[in-house]
This record gives structure tokens, C-alpha cells and sequence, in this order.
């Protein structure tokens, strides 16, 4: 009987088993990159997650779990409020700033027909440096006894402008610079979106009567531009939330906190102050608030702009 | 409707002259068909009457009148694109209502939020809606409205771009190779499609295309260009049996013409392969010709007795069902081998008889035969008739 039965079962199995050998081949060549996701991406987002609900200080010994207790300090914590007002302010002002000047720089070096190589180069140089330096550049720029704009203002017999002085200016000061760094980028991704734009479609315009500027730009351009417009407006969005240098390198957060950023207060509770626990929780808000509002706004501007 | 003309117009990209010299009159409600290779200048000149490419010299008229001046919407032409160049973002029912739109409505009012003040605008936009969906019925599109472009079939898509441009009811319809992204079984039911068309408009149609089949099988007259140059314009008869042109001669026709080189003897004859023609070209005793001779110029079968034969051997078969075209090399002629279109009966009758072993007598009709000159140019010929009875015979 088993004689027989041999036969008859052996090419069962092997059908049978041949797909899972796949899978598991399959498996095994995703596990580099797996590994890789883990080790570097989920392992840290858990660790600062498991750190939020305790009071770990940096080099303590002692230390234990308090559950909401980081949370429910940053609800009474006006460093904290002040912080998140203040990085909204500062995205609800590069966001735009830096993707409609994108726009229209892009749309100007796109016709240009000479040197048109040398403005995307001009354009692009702030992406290429690094933010730190330039930190110190625009602060010794601004500055208002030593810099050159106080000197051009003085010889105008204009009183200098204090712009990372004055607590109402210190915001419009960092987001320009913000706006600044982030326009060559959103500049290129913006050409490209441009030659991915078929000429035909101008072509057709101009016949069916579409010829005027503001037609062209309103029916071809700025529609065609839409997926890359929804890409541009949320990488500035999440890099406007993630500013930092400026602030750790001109301001501090001052004056009087008006330029304290939810990135310079993680900073200062973990690294200044030593408290890992708090500074957990902090990056766990942060990371919530980028990741749902990054989605939302690629959840709402995809479905219009889907064609 | 209306007719149009081309007068001496060149273009010049860079240091490239795509047209030189264009002259063409179309006559109104004709299908004009601009046909040659890639390159040749037919597209640059559908640009040109277009308005989206101006030109170096000459002129535009459209029924009498120069449009020269006038931007691309003003001359009331309307083109189809190869690409369609459908806009992505809209409907179906948008992009076909889109000339009507620009033209109606003030800029003003085409204005998101601001527009929608105007008391104008629900009324004409009401009016648009009507003609749309008119076109619509008419093409067939009537249920895709509300589609996108992405979600349509090439072929909807093609016929989309021909109602944007028929609810305009332009003068003159431009198209530049509509059917060429259509897969081949599409295209051949286009084609009936647009004939019928332009039967139904009665407009003047200007219809680029690099598939001599579209010229032929579509147009009233063909236009064929090379180099930037229109090298013979006729109704699509006059190509194929009178090619003005070696040029002509080998566009037009599938499979191609044959062409043998030749030496004109005293008589006028011209001598190829071996073997006499009695074309009777008016042409220089021991000057060197090309004779063009269309497949179904050469037979299995004699056309009449005594007509002269070509020694040639059998290379390969192409059965289509009702025809067979066969691919002999001439024994005394060049390398490559001459096509003979046979009737299925003629080709089943030599192959029973064994006829088409070894080397066959193929025979030339030499009435149909044409001669060309060193440069390409047609040599004329004296009357044939009577050559036909003074012909000597050649020795089989």
C-alpha cells in the first residue's frame, strides 16, 4: 500500500509546497530593506513612544513609569502652547510663501530662452548650502549696528530695524528665511512638473481661443501642475514643521519665547535639560500632528487634482 | 466652408528650411490630403495655416482673404492633434464645450467666483451645453460626457478631439495624423468614419498623414511632399497611374513599385535587363533611365502576344486569399527582386503546371510602364498605339 500511495501523494506536495518555496524565497529578499525599516524607522519610533509615559532623565539611574504624566505636564507647560503657536505661524507663512514664489519663478525661468540654466543655478544655491552656515550669514546680515542692510538703512537716515529683536518681527524674520531656503527647491520640482507639460495642449489653447496669459495659466498650466503642486505644498509642509537651525542659531527662541518651535523645545527638554522622558512625549505630539496633517492634505488636494 | 490657399510660403527653423516655396489652392469643401515622410514639411504647413507657427514668406488665404495677421483663434480653423491633446483635467463635455467657452464668454466671466456674478453667463453657458451635447449625439460620445479623458478608449478620445473641433463649425478643419495612435483594425474604421464625415459637413478638410493608404483610400485630391516641397498634387488616380515623379512613384502604391534601371535605345525603346521595351520615351538614344512598373503590370499570363518577357526566378509567395503577390529576381537585373501581382486562379494555374520551377517568362505590360530621367523626373512618351504594332518581338 505504501508503494502505491507514493506515487500519488509526491506530485500533491510538490504542487503544493512550490508556492510556499516562492514566498519564502520572496521573504527572504525583502528582509535587507525589512530590517532596515525596522532597525532605523519603527524600533526608534517605539523606543521615544515607550519613553513618553516615563520620567527618564539622561544618565539617570533611578527612574519609572508615570503613564499620561509627560502629557499632561505639556497641557499646564506654556513653553509648549507657545511652541505650537508659534510653528503653526511659522507654516501658515512658508508654506505658501515658498510654493506661490516657486510657482511664479518657475513659470518666469521656464520661458526664458537664454541663461536659463544660470537663474535655475541662483535659484537653487540656498538648497545646496548648508542652513546652519547660512544661519550665521543672515544674522550677521540683519544685525542692526554691524550688518549691511542697518548701514544701507542708516545712510538713508532711517532708524535700523532689530527684525530678530523685536518680539513682533522675529517670526516674519525666520519664516523669509524659511521662504528663502525652500524656494529653489520647490523651483525645480516645479520645472519639471513644467516640460512634463505636452506642448500640444498649448497648441490647442491658442486654436480653441485659450491665448490670453491668464487662460493659458488657468486651463494648461496650473491644472497640469496640480499632482506636483500637491507634492510641493506637502514636503514644504512637513520641512516648514521640522525649522530648527534658525532658531538654534539666531534666536534661541527669543525674544521673550516668540520664537520658540515645537523642534527647539524637544531640543531644549532633552538635550539642555536632560529630560528624555518629556522630550518623548514632546516628538510623540510632533510626529502625530506632521503625519496627520501631511496625509490629510494629500488625502484632500489628491482627490482634486486626480485626472 | 471655404477654400483656402497657400501662396509661395517658405519656413526656416535655425538654419533648416522645412518649406520652400508652398504653393496650394484648396478648393472649398475638399479633402486634402498632405501626404510624404517624416520631415518632408507637411505638419510645419497645417502649423502654419493654423496660426502656431508663423511663416518666413508668403501668405495664408482663407476664402480670398489673407489671415496672415490674425492669432490662431481668429481664422476660424480648427485642428485635430495625433496626440489628441485633450485637456486631462477635464470632462469630455468641457473640452468639447471648451472653443465655444473661450469665444462667448468675456474674460471676465470666465473668472473662477467673480464669472459666475454675470447675468450673461447662465444663459450662455446653457446654449454651450445644447451644442455640445449635439456634437456629442452625433459622434456617438453622447454617454461619455462626464468622463475624463484617462478613462476613454483611443478611439473615443480621437473622436472627442473631433467634436472639440466641429462645434465650432470652423471654415476649415486642419488634422496632423489623427489616426496614427489608433491600433490598425481602429484605424481602417476611422478612416470610413472621417470620410463619411466630411461627406456629411460638406468642410474643407486639410489632412496631414505619412500612410499613403489614408491619402489614397480618404482624399478627393493628394498632395505629396518631399524636402519641403509639394512634388505633385492630383486625386489620388493621377499618383498611382501617373507619377509625375520617381518620388511619387515609390510612395504611393503597396507593395511598391518595381523599379528597373534602363538604356534608351535609337528607336526610343528602352532597354532593361536584357530585354527591349517598346516604350517609345521621347528621350536621348544612350541615356540611362528608371522604368517604373507597378505590380500589376507584370504577369504570369501574356497581356497580348508578343509582349515582352523578363527571365526570372521564383523567390517567395505572398498569398492575401484573393491575390498573390510573387517576388521573382529578374536572371540579367539587379539583386533585389520585382513583385508580381497574380490572381489566386493564375498563380494556381502555374504552380499545377509546374510553371513556376526554374525560370519563369514574366510578362511587362508596357502601356502602364513609366520612365523617369537620371533626376526623377517623368519622360513623356509618344503616342503608344501605334508602337504596339510596329513592336518587334523578342526571341523566347
Amino acid at each position: 500500500m505504501a508503494v502505491l500511495a507514493a506515487p500519488g501523494t509526491q506530485p500533491i506536495r510538490r504542487l503544493s509546497s512550490q508556492p510556499r518555496v516562492e514566498a519564502f524565497t520572496g521573504q527572504m529578499f525583502a528582509l535587507p530593506a525589512l530590517l532596515l525599516i525596522v532597525g532605523l524607522l519603527i524600533v526608534p519610533i517605539l523606543v521615544v513612544i515607550v519613553l513618553g509615559f516615563s520620567d527618564y532623565q539622561l544618565g539617570a539611574i533611578e527612574w519609572s513609569w508615570i503613564g499620561l504624566g509627560n502629557y499632561q505636564r505639556m497641557l499646564d507647560d506654556p513653553v509648549f502652547w507657545r511652541s505650537i503657536s508659534n510653528t503653526f505661524l511659522y507654516v501658515a507663512a512658508v508654506v505658501p510663501g515658498s510654493v506661490l514664489s516657486a510657482l511664479v519663478v518657475a513659470i518666469l525661468v521656464n520661458d526664458r530662452k537664454h541663461f536659463k540654466s544660470v537663474y535655475q543655478i541662483i535659484y537653487f544655491l540656498p538648497v545646496t548650502t548648508t542652513l546652519i552656515a547660512m544661519s550665521v550669514v543672515w544674522h550677521f546680515v540683519l544685525n542692526p549696528q554691524l550688518g549691511p542692510i542697518a548701514g544701507v538703512l542708516r545712510a538713508l537716515g532711517l532708524p535700523p530695524v532689530d527684525l530678530f529683536g523685536d518680539p513682533d518681527l522675529v517670526l516674519i524674520a525666520l519664516s523669509l528665511i524659511g521662504i528663502w531656503q525652500l524656494v529653489g527647491f520647490n523651483m525645480v520640482l516645479f520645472l519639471a512638473g513644467l516640460t512634463a507639460i505636452p506642448h500640444d495642449l498649448y497648441d490647442a489653447a491658442a486654436i480653441d481661443g485659450a491665448d490670453h496669459p491668464w487662460d493659458r495659466f488657468a486651463r494648461v498650466t496650473w491644472p497640469m501642475l496640480g499632482p506636483t503642486t500637491v507634492f510641493v505644498v506637502v514636503t514644504t509642509t512637513i520641512t516648514a514643521f521640522r525649522v530648527f537651525d534658525t532658531v538654534a542659531v539666531i534666536t534661541r527662541g527669543g525674544p521673550i519665547g516668540r520664537s520658540e518651535v515645537m523642534l527647539y523645545d524637544i531640543y531644549l527638554e532633552g538635550f539642555q535639560y536632560f529630560e528624555i522622558g518629556y522630550a518623548s512625549a514632546l516628538t510623540v505630539v510632533f510626529l502625530v500632528v506632521v503625519v496627520v496633517l501631511a496625509v490629510l492634505q494629500a488625502f484632500f488636494l489628491d482627490r482634486k487634482v486626480h485626472y | 466652408m471655404a477654400s483656402l490657399s497657400i501662396d509661395r510660403v517658405t519656413k526656416t527653423f535655425g538654419h533648416q528650411t522645412v518649406l520652400k516655396d508652398v504653393s496650394l489652392d484648396v478648393r472649398d469643401g475638399e479633402f486634402l490630403t498632405l501626404v510624404g515622410a517624416s520631415g518632408c514639411g507637411k505638419s510645419t504647413i497645417l502649423r502654419v495655416i493654423a496660426g502656431l507657427e508663423p511663416q518666413d514668406t508668403g501668405s495664408i488665404l482663407i476664402d480670398g482673404g489673407r489671415v496672415d495677421h490674425l492669432r490662431p483663434k481668429q481664422r476660424n480653423v480648427a485642428m485635430v492633434f495625433q496626440s489628441y491633446a485633450l485637456y486631462p483635467h477635464m470632462s469630455v463635455a468641457d473640452n468639447i464645450a471648451m472653443p465655444l467657452v473661450m469665444q462667448r464668454l468675456r474674460l471676465a466671466e470666465r473668472l473662477p467666483l467673480v464669472g459666475r456674478l454675470s447675468p450673461r453667463r447662465g444663459r450662455v453657458m446653457a446654449g454651450v451645453k445644447g451644442e455640445v451635447e449635439a456634437v456629442a449625439r452625433q459622434l456617438q460620445i453622447d454617454q461619455l460626457l462626464a468622463r475624463r479623458p484617462a478613462q476613454l478608449s483611443g478611439g473615443q478620445r480621437q473622436r472627442v478631439a473631433l467634436g472639440r473641433a466641429m462645434v465650432r463649425h470652423p471654415q476649415v478643419f486642419l488634422m496632423d495624423e489623427p489616426l496614427s495612435n489608433l491600433d490598425a483594425k481602429l484605424r481602417v474604421h476611422m478612416r470610413a468614419e472621417l470620410t463619411e464625415l466630411h461627406r456629411r459637413l460638406g468642410s474643407t478638410f486639410i489632412y496631414v498623414t505619412h500612410d499613403q493608404v489614408e491619402a489614397m483610400t480618404m482624399s478627393d485630391r493628394v498632395a505629396l511632399m518631399d524636402e519641403g516641397r509639394i512634388i505633385q498634387l492630383g486625386t489620388p488616380n493621377e499618383l498611382y497611374h501617373d507619377p509625375l515623379d520617381l518620388r511619387v512613384a515609390r510612395f504611393i502604391g503597396s507593395p511598391g513599385v518595381n523599379v528597373l534601371p534602363g538604356l534608351v535605345l535609337a528607336s526610343g525603346a528602352v532597354e532593361v535587363c536584357g530585354v527591349k521595351l517598346p516604350v517609345e520615351v521621347e528621350a536621348k538614344e544612350g541615356s540611362i533611365v528608371d522604368v517604373g512598373l507597378r505590380p500589376e503590370t507584370l504577369s504570369l499570363d501574356a497581356h497580348h502576344p508578343g509582349c515582352p518577357r523578363l527571365a526570372a526566378r521564383l523567390q517567395s509567395v505572398e498569398n492575401l486569399g484573393a491575390e498573390v503577390f510573387l517576388r521573382f529576381i529578374i536572371e540579367a537585373g539587379p539583386a533585389e527582386p520585382v513583385i508580381l501581382r497574380a490572381s489566386l486562379e493564375s498563380y494556381e494555374r502555374g504552380r499545377h503546371h509546374g510553371s513556376l520551377d526554374g525560370v519563369v517568362q514574366v510578362s511587362v505590360d508596357t502601356q502602364r510602364a513609366t520612365v523617369f530621367d537620371a533626376e526623377g523626373r517623368r519622360i513623356a512618351r509618344r503616342p503608344v498605339e501605334a508602337s504596339v504594332v510596329r513592336l518587334s518581338v523578342p526571341a523566347e
